[in-house]
């Protein structure tokens, strides 16, 4: 008897299980391929004080054009590998990775949350929740499917970011896609030696890569929230970073309107974490990466000289 | 016998008429081990106040790993508005 209720049950989740990651990749995907221009706001409540911006942005066949407000002629654009950073038409910054893995059942279950009325247009409210915890609320306009609001919480329950449009024009702002740069994308390695951890915190590695210029990084995802560890030959250079320690290690840290920011030293060089994730899984990734140490004097010595 | 060697008498010689005698030389024995040393102390020392007082080289920028991360992040699925890397706003303005 309890094996069929075993059976029974099984059946009865399974099922319930794939039908929510796929809901949640349904929704994702429909608003990628929405087309419109807005005006976002983004705040939020960081451990270091509140980090908030004001952006527009328009988006079309997949990409993403963002800008600042207060620095309208700076520009990020990003979408299908490819981001690039530029001001006034002439690129700042630029890279181009692709990935070689498929993506995987992403870890949360998707509760809708009803209707709701948004910027005057019918728009559907749905939960995030990983392992039965709050972790984002997602707004979708009805007509286009395009993402207008997105909070993101910790743990206990304490709103991490919050992200709305004030300004929603669902009119395809008609830009071509764009070759967003001009070098091949940076191929995914398999086979590295490399101390990062293939799972963190319920973080899975999904791509390894190593750069020409002799560092290496891994993206890690959970299927909503997602960062990105470098492993570099030097330290990396943070201005404005805050001191904190999570075990016995020292780390400086930044936040912006939405990522966080962690850099450290380590035996062999400099390591770095980037992401969304909210602040009560930081410590939990950085404990199971290499730990910050402070190198020794002729150690320092031989970096200063050699790099 | 003492007393007679005593009792002799004595002549004050006219400087110049006897040259005098060389300087004999004696070499001072120290241990080479303490020069060898304090040599390699002062080395030590140098090496340690360059050591602190040279900052550690910082190549590498915040704005070169945004970049590959921001690229990375348009390929996961849960890419959209609110998952574009944007660069720190205070940076740009400068």
């Amino acid at each position: 008897m309890k094996r069929i209720l075993a059976l029974v049950v099984t059946l009865t989740l399974v099922p319930a299980s794939a039908a929510w990651a796929t809901e949640l990749d349904e929704l994702l995907e429909r608003s990628l391929d929405a087309s419109y221009t807005a005006e976002q706001i983004i705040s939020c409540s960081t451990p270091d004080g509140v980090r908030d911006a004001v952006v527009t942005i328009a988006q079309s066949n997949g990409e993403i054009r963002m800008a600042s407000t207060v620095t309208g002629d700076v520009q990020v654009s990003s979408g299908a590998g490819g981001w690039t950073l530029s001001r006034q038409g002439g690129v700042i910054s630029s890279a181009s990775v692709d990935s070689g893995v498929e993506p995987f059942e992403p870890l949360y279950q998707v509760e809708g949350a009803g209707s709701s009325d948004f910027l005057g247009r019918g728009a559907a409210v749905h939960r995030l929740l990983r392992d039965g915890v709050l972790r984002a609320q997602l707004v979708f306009d009805d007509e286009t499917g395009a993402l207008v609001a997105a909070t993101t919480f910790s743990a206990n329950g304490d709103t991490y970011c919050d992200r709305r449009f004030v300004v929603f024009d669902p009119t395809d702002p008609g830009f071509e896609s764009q070759e967003l740069v001009d070098s091949e994308g940076l191929q995914p390695q398999t086979g590295l030696e490399t101390t990062l951890p293939e799972s963190v915190a319920g973080f899975n590695r999904l791509d390894m890569y190593e750069d020409e210029v002799g560092f290496r990084f891994a993206y890690y995802s959970d299927g909503f929230f997602s960062f990105a560890i470098f492993e570099t030959p030097t330290t990396v250079a943070l201005p404005g970073a805050e001191t904190v320690q999570f075990g016995e290690g020292a780390y400086k840290r930044t936040f912006t309107a939405g990522q966080v920011t962690y850099v450290w030293e380590t035996r062999s060089g400099g390591m770095a974490m980037l992401g969304d994730l909210p602040p009560d899984l930081h410590e939990g990734v950085l404990m199971s990466l290499p730990a910050s140490q402070t190198p020794g004097i002729f150690r320092r010595l031989w970096r200063s000289l050699f790099g | 016998m003492r007393t007679a060697v005593r009792s002799l008498p004595l002549l004050d010689m006219p400087q110049g008429l006897v040259p005098e005698a060389d300087a004999v030389v004696i070499p001072i024995h120290r241990n080479r081990g303490v020069w060898v040393g304090a040599a390699a102390a002062v080395v030590a020392l140098v090496i340690a106040v360059a050591a602190i007082v040279t900052p550690p080289p910082t190549s590498v920028s915040v704005d070169d790993l945004s970049s590959r991360f921001g690229a990375r992040a348009s390929l996961d699925p849960a890419f959209g508005p609110s998952k574009v890397v944007m660069p720190e706003l205070g940076l740009l303005s400068e």
